[in-house]
């Protein structure tokens, strides 16, 4: 004889339940672009588009971020992906860091 | 220097003999002084920083090795600068080398900036006894504001 048993949990709320938990034991890496008197808005413009493929509202959002408060959070990464994106943002000659997450 | 043409990732820039002599001068400087901007985090384990720190010069000298060994193969490639018509050559440029270009251009430009005490903007001018750097960077942001203007065209 076989029964047709209704789950107690449906499966797609398990797993946005562990997702929600993980991320609050892991708040990562904040990719933080900082202001300087010295690269072209423009130029750090482009730098956001060819590193994070951002379309060019996006990275002129950011670029603005910096211009007018000194800096912008540009992304929030694993440790390995966020010292990847520093990596490519300096080697843009931009002035980027890695911050623990808050 | 006019741009052209910019049509399926490839651009045609028109330029006077001395906007390419310039051009020529400024790349040549490449590469000025070097190191990341900046330490790779404000904060965290000490001695882990100084490791990636190290990770991160690393990789930025090998690609300033890179730069350069592309930048002498550029500059001594024949016919990069076509002549076309008196006193004017054409260069063509695909948008990866746009892109390099105005990384050159711009590691030139932040490489001075940062020889000179790393200035306020309103400050260079000046700076006594290093108008030539001054106007080097000057040349740099015009090359690199054509490019830019280049690329939003296409």
């Amino acid at each position: 004889m076989s029964t047709t048993l209704e789950p107690p949990i449906a499966p797609g709320i398990v797993r946005e339940i562990e997702s929600e938990s993980k991320e609050s034991l892991d708040p990562g890496y904040m990719v933080i672009c900082w202001d300087d008197p010295v690269n072209l808005m423009d130029y750090v413009t482009h730098v956001f588009q060819q590193v994070f493929a951002w379309k060019k509202e996006k990275a002129q959002f950011h670029m603005l971020e910096v211009h007018h408060k000194g800096k912008s959070v540009l992304t929030r990464e694993t440790m390995e992906r966020a010292e990847f994106y520093v990596h490519e943002l300096q080697k843009y000659q931009l002035r980027a860091t890695m911050e623990p997450g808050e | 220097m006019n741009l052209l043409e910019a049509k399926n990732g490839l651009f045609i820039f028109r330029l006077e003999r001395r906007e390419r002599d310039v051009l020529t001068l400024v790349l040549k400087q490449f590469p000025v002084g070097g190191g990341p901007t900046m330490p790779l985090s404000k904060s965290g384990d000490e001695k882990r920083l100084i490791e990636h720190a190290k990770l991160l010069e690393e990789a930025l000298a090998e690609q300033r090795k890179e730069h350069k060994q592309q930048l002498d193969a550029f500059l001594g490639e024949q016919g990069r600068f076509a002549e076309d018509g008196h006193n004017h050559f054409r260069v063509r440029l695909t948008s990866t080398q746009m892109d390099w270009l105005l990384r050159v251009l711009n590691e030139v430009r932040v490489g001075l900036w940062t020889k000179l005490g790393q200035p306020e903007t309103g400050d260079w001018l000046a700076l006594e006894g290093q108008f030539d750097d001054v106007v080097t960077m000057e040349r740099c942001a015009l090359f690199q504001t054509q490019l830019l203007a280049a690329l939003s065209e296409e």
